[in-house]
């Protein structure tokens, strides 16, 4: 009975069924990719967007903490894991819209597997830099047999400690000092070898479900300090410049 | 060659047939595309990449697919956009997403601002300020061909040979030509 089936199938479906399972997302293993991050040392500072542009703008550089273990993503057909750290600000329109923007990423690519076009390539076509490498590892008798490689043996564990932004934060106003309620987020995008690119957020297109906010770490809301180098004197005055009444000495504090 | 003529003329509505079924898979071919391009509301659902600007994800001659029916675009999406003006169409991720304050007009109708979009590309040091139009400095929703959902290495390098070596294509049709001659024999 099964031969029959198999005698059924030509070898085009055949060859269809196992490209149609290339493209579902494969599902990760039994343990969830896990991440925490914490902002650590926050400045906002005044800059320029190139060194040619008359305007001025407010960065906000945000150092931070990760600790993320992103092992149970990388599978057969990841290609590369792609993580990167947002931070999120309500807009200027205190609306609960929020203005995004990555001040970090990396990207983590799969491990060269031993037959793998690179490993061929630096085996039997090295490059210069590789020979004289080699040729000072026998020198010294380093070699142990295996030679160690370079590739993480377990990719997609991340630890940083107060960690540099590479990006700067700035909005389009210009106005970045003593905003309140930004978090920062990691997020994370498998690209496959071949099929259907995941984020953390959700498989496919079209939001099967919803674009759910991140399940991987969401640190908590904090708020952007003052512009550095800005006089500590200057009250704040919530309710705008009061005229003072008659017989008052008190003087028109600015804002 | 002769032969071949004097046995076409022979049995016309034979050739008339092969002359229609060859204009049934080139309509077939059409209708797919198409109706590609309205499922996923995109122009051009299918796009070869072009640059090594998305390094190491994406290479040259890659194919990917897009999806455009999204409401809004999340930050950290591979986008595919043309610039203003232009046709080329440019692969990169977008890196930050600016809400604006929605426009109150004089009847007191506020319209809603789609999200300001700045895009990077993975292999770029510098995000895309300098590739947008002159005075643009954010794209918007509108300007958006797709987002990518799903990638098929090198399949697409075909056409960026054909595009760039345009004698590859009299070669082919060539070939082509030659293999039906040989074949009617």
């Amino acid at each position: 009975m099964a031969h029959l089936v198999r005698d059924e199938l030509s070898s085009y479906s055949r060859v269809g069924i196992i490209a149609f399972l290339s493209l579902i997302p494969v599902p990760t293993s039994t343990s969830q990719p896990s991440a925490k991050i914490t902002a650590r040392d926050i400045q906002v500072v005044k800059g320029r967007p190139h060194y040619y542009s008359p305007k001025r703008e407010e960065y906000a550089q945000i150092r931070f903490d990760l600790d993320a273990d992103l092992s149970p993503l990388v599978t057969w057909n990841t290609k590369q894991l792609f993580v990167y750290v947002t931070a999120s600000y309500p807009s200027t329109a205190t609306r609960a819209e929020q203005s995004e923007s990555v001040i970090w990423d990396m990207i983590i690519p799969a491990t060269a597997t031993p037959w793998s076009w690179t490993n061929l390539k630096s085996t039997y076509f090295p490059d210069k830099k590789t020979i004289r490498a080699n040729k000072n590892k026998n020198k010294q008798g380093a070699s142990k047999g295996k030679s160690s490689t370079t590739a993480l043996s377990k990719p997609g564990r991340i630890n940083l400690k107060n960690q540099k932004p590479k990006y700067q934060v700035t909005d389009p106003t210009g106005l970045m000092s003593e905003r309140s309620n930004v978090t920062l987020q990691v997020s994370w995008n498998v690209q496959p070898w071949v099929g259907a690119l995941v984020w953390d957020k959700g498989y496919l297109g079209s939001r099967v479900g919803s674009w759910k906010p991140g399940r991987v770490g969401t640190s908590k809301s904090f708020d952007l300090p003052a512009l550095k180098g800005s006089k500590p004197e200057i009250v704040k005055e919530t309710d705008g410049p009061k005229t003072p009444r008659a017989g008052e000495g008190r003087p028109i504090t600015e804002i | 060659m002769l032969a071949d003529l004097k046995s076409a003329l022979a049995s016309p509505r034979q050739s008339l047939q092969q002359v229609l079924n060859f204009a049934l898979v080139l309509s077939t071919a059409f209708m797919l595309w198409k109706s590609l391009s309205v499922i996923s509301n995109s122009p051009s659902p299918i796009v070869v990449v072009l640059s090594g600007s998305m390094e190491p994800a994406f290479q040259r001659g890659d194919l990917l697919f897009l999806w455009n029916r999204d409401a809004g675009t999340e930050v950290g999406e591979i986008v595919v956009y043309n610039v203003k003006g232009k046709d080329i169409p440019i692969v990169h991720r977008v890196v930050r997403k600016h809400v604006t304050v929605p426009v109150r007009d004089e009847s007191g109708s506020t319209t809603p601002s789609s999200p300001k979009l700045l895009t990077k590309g993975d292999n770029n040091v510098a995000d895309d300020t300098e590739l947008y139009a002159k005075g643009q400095s954010y794209l918007d929703q509108e300007d958006l061909i797709g987002s990518v959902r799903g990638y098929i290495p090198a399949v697409g390098y075909v056409t960026i040979m054909l595009s760039e070596h345009p004698w590859m294509k009299t070669a082919m049709l060539g070939i082509m030509g030659v293999m039906v001659i040989l074949q009617r024999e």
